[in-house]
């Protein structure tokens, strides 16, 4: 279960008709973003930069939609909607909760990535 | 069929992308919201697409807004790409024009339904529009359709001194096949000749039915010396067999009238069309089966 809010891999396959290759793409894609994606949000809101935390935010929930991401959704999402209100006073707790839901995110797809078989 | 899809995420484009190709869609990428307005307004325009509702810069909201403002001819299918939680958005979006939309995480069947469900409303859309603009006999334009592109013909003539020419067709004694075989033979016999008028026309050219048995015919870039060599292509094309019908052959011939605008200041289209009538006229009197020119192709005659 614990895994499961990590990610559902099996349910982001069947969304694309098991399409394990295609899955793998995303997944590389992802993983090579990921970075890219995290230090945005995190500059944001070092910066207390609303509007650019919305976006960063987004994007990077709308990216792990691909992978039934339950808790870096959630994450991601508080971020967002903090961004979009204009509040970041709870910025800080929740951005500790989307690192580490990435972390585990990032391990679980690297895990996957790996198994070529 | 040609599907856009517009997103500034790699991974669901390149989702979109493989999944869209695989349901034998030809799919054109856009990474944000200027590039998806760029190729959506290009000739050969796809009539479905996927937009995203956040992208930097143009927004999805925005090309859609756009694309309904241009109102477009045929219709673009538009269906937004929203995360969930965005409720607002959604409505703001609908508002804008979409069509429909999808939440991510989406899954294949759920992009299959709604496509095809778009599909299904572009077709509709589609019979509607030559519903419109099409006359239900003969398939050629209306008259209402065939007026408007002439007025658009002549308001280029004024500003990039193109000419343009019209040609007035009139079946010669057309009564007479009503008369003696009955109305479903004249629509027969009105049908194949509409189809011999429309043969030797190029595919820009325009024809119209604008009166019982009369045609109205616009050629862009056409002085009046090409357009009597088309009259009188289109003159042999009607008359050179008779047409098979079921209650036999029926022998048919057209009289034409044909004027011409070659340079500014332009005459009106109403003009232009009593000068190629009274060109009609004249081909009338003259013993029918024949082309006539309006007298001085540049002024009333």
């Amino acid at each position: 279960m614990r895994q499961l809010l990590v990610s559902d891999l099996d349910a982001a396959l069947n969304a694309l008709e098991g399409d394990r290759e295609l899955l793998r793409r995303i997944v590389d894609l992802f993983l090579l973003q990921a970075p890219q994606l995290l230090e945005e949000v995190r500059e944001s809101i070092s910066r207390g930069d609303a509007p650019t935390l919305e976006r960063a935010a987004h994007k990077l929930r709308g990216s792990v939609t691909n992978f039934v991401a339950k808790k870096t959704y959630d994450a991601a999402f508080r971020l967002e909607s903090m961004g979009r209100d204009g509040d970041l006073t709870q910025a800080a707790a929740a951005q500790a909760e989307l690192e580490r839901a990435m972390g585990e995110l990032q391990a679980t797809l690297v895990e996957f990535s790996k198994d070529r078989a | 069929m040609k599907i856009l899809i517009a997103d500034d995420e790699d991974g669901t484009r390149l989702k979109l992308e493989t999944l869209l190709a695989k349901l034998g869609y030809d799919v054109l990428v856009a990474r944000d919201g200027a590039e998806a307005w760029e190729l959506l307004q290009r000739e050969d325009a796809p009539s479905l697409a996927l937009l995203d509702w956040l992208m930097p810069g143009m927004d999805g909201v925005e090309v859609c807004r756009r694309v309904r403002q241009s109102s477009k001819v045929p219709y673009v299918y538009i269906v937004m790409l929203t995360v969930k939680g965005q409720k607002q958005d959604l409505v703001a979006g609908m508002e804008a024009g979409a069509d429909d939309y999808l939440s991510k995480p989406f899954d294949v069947d759920e992009l299959r339904v709604r496509l095809s469900a778009g599909e299904r409303i572009l077709s509709l859309q589609e019979d509607l529009r030559l519903q419109a603009t099409h006359d239900d006999l003969t398939g050629v334009l209306n008259r209402g359709t065939v007026l408007d592109i002439l007025h658009r013909e002549l308001a280029l003539v004024a500003r990039k001194s193109v000419p343009v020419a019209i040609i007035l067709a009139d079946l010669d004694d057309f009564k007479q096949v009503n008369d003696q075989h009955g109305h479903a033979i004249g629509d027969t016999v009105l049908r194949e000749a509409a189809r011999r008028l429309a043969t030797p026309m190029r595919p820009y050219d325009a024809i119209g039915r604008y009166g019982g048995e009369e045609f109205l015919i616009v050629l862009p870039g056409c002085g009046i010396e090409s357009a009597l060599v088309v009259a009188e292509r289109i003159r042999c094309s009607v008359g050179k067999k008779p047409i098979t019908t079921s209650a036999g052959d029926v022998p048919m011939t057209v009289s034409l009238g044909v004027a011409a605008v070659e340079s500014a200041p332009p005459r009106g289209a109403d003009e232009l069309i009593q000068s190629a009538d009274d060109a009609l006229y004249r081909a009338k009197r003259g013993g029918r089966n024949r082309v006539e020119q309006s007298s001085n192709p540049d002024a009333p005659s």
